[in-house]
């Protein structure tokens, strides 16, 4: 896992618990992440995170987290 | 009946309203803050419903956020459910119905490891959405649910444990039980639930020549002089409503 995947973790952990990285996996896998993956991948991945989370928790929490991995991806770039 | 006046000096105990009408004035004025309350019954008997009513109505009067955790129903389910009593989940943010059945679909019972605890996750992610979502009250549904994912070894000490774990969050929680033995008044599967709560209510199903009525009573309630009648429950467009003698 990367660096930022990493820091995604951390901060998808509050609402997936111990499924936090799962759930990135799962996302990566689905979408067929390269090996160097850049920003737009990352921006993508964060699309399907948030479509998780709405489903999970519905759509205020899921804004809350998309804007959180958002800026972690722009922080990266 | 009459509820006896507090004796003098005690320390006013903080209250979270249930928001039933004729209810709070049943027990002091509603739930201690921070205690730990099973909400009973057997299948059909509204206990998810009222127990996010009262969520609901804490957010929407007072501002107070909540956590509904579901186990086994979907949030989409759940939701229409909702709506067609008049609970409309999305007119509140302060109330996020946290569907973790859907993490069991997408990821498993057992965990990422194979050897998840749940009893622990539960109480783990139970801390997590009050720093994430700073929720004060906690549902999680059901206890039932929770069982078929846990292995229990000692269930007794184990359930303690989770009990106390639960009162430390600092939270006011409520755990939907299911019965399912109607002859007899067994609040929990362990039939220690009851003892380790602080709370029970109980809500009973009385079916008689084909007619179906709902009564809520107040089984126990740490710290609260409450009444300890049965009394007839019904569901209004406007809200829940116990008839009271």
């Amino acid at each position: 896992m990367t660096e930022i995947e990493n820091r995604m973790v951390e901060y998808m952990r509050p609402l997936f618990g111990e499924f936090a990285s799962s759930a990135l996996e799962q996302q990566k896998a689905k979408l067929g992440f390269s090996e160097r993956p850049g920003a737009a991948e990352y921006l993508r991945l964060v699309e399907e995170i948030r479509a998780m989370c709405a489903q999970i928790a519905g759509t205020p929490v899921a804004e809350k987290v998309y804007a959180g991995l958002v800026k972690i991806v722009k922080e990266a770039a | 009946m009459t509820l006896e006046h507090p004796p003098e000096h005690t320390v006013p105990v903080p209250r979270i309203r249930s928001y039933v009408a004729n209810l709070d004035e049943q027990m002091e004025g509603g739930f201690p803050e921070g205690s730990v309350v099973l909400v009973c019954g057997r299948p059909g008997s509204m206990k998810s419903s009222l127990a996010y009513y009262m969520m609901y109505m804490q957010a929407l009067n007072e501002g107070r956020r909540g956590v509904y955790l579901t186990l086994e129903q979907g949030r989409t389910s759940f939701a229409r459910h909702l709506a067609h009593i008049g609970l409309d989940p999305d007119a509140s943010d302060k109330v996020a119905i946290v569907d973790l059945s859907a993490l069991r679909k997408s990821f498993g019972d057992t965990g990422p490891k194979g050897d998840t605890n749940w009893l622990n996750a539960i109480l783990s992610q139970a801390a997590s959405y009050k720093q994430l979502f700073g929720c004060e009250l906690v549902t999680l549904d059901s206890m039932s649910a929770l069982y078929s994912l846990h292995s229990f070894e000692n269930p007794r000490r184990e359930l303690f444990h989770f009990f106390e774990g639960l009162r430390t969050l600092g939270t006011t929680v409520f755990l939907i039980s299911e019965m399912y033995d109607p002859s007899k008044e067994i609040f929990a599967r362990y039939e220690v639930e009851d003892f380790l709560a602080d709370g029970v209510v109980h809500l009973k199903v009385d079916r008689n020549n084909g007619e179906s009525n709902l009564y809520l009573g107040i089984v126990k309630m740490r710290e609260t002089r409450h009444s300890r009648n049965y009394f007839p429950l019904i569901v209004e467009p406007n809200g829940f409503e116990v008839v009271a003698h």
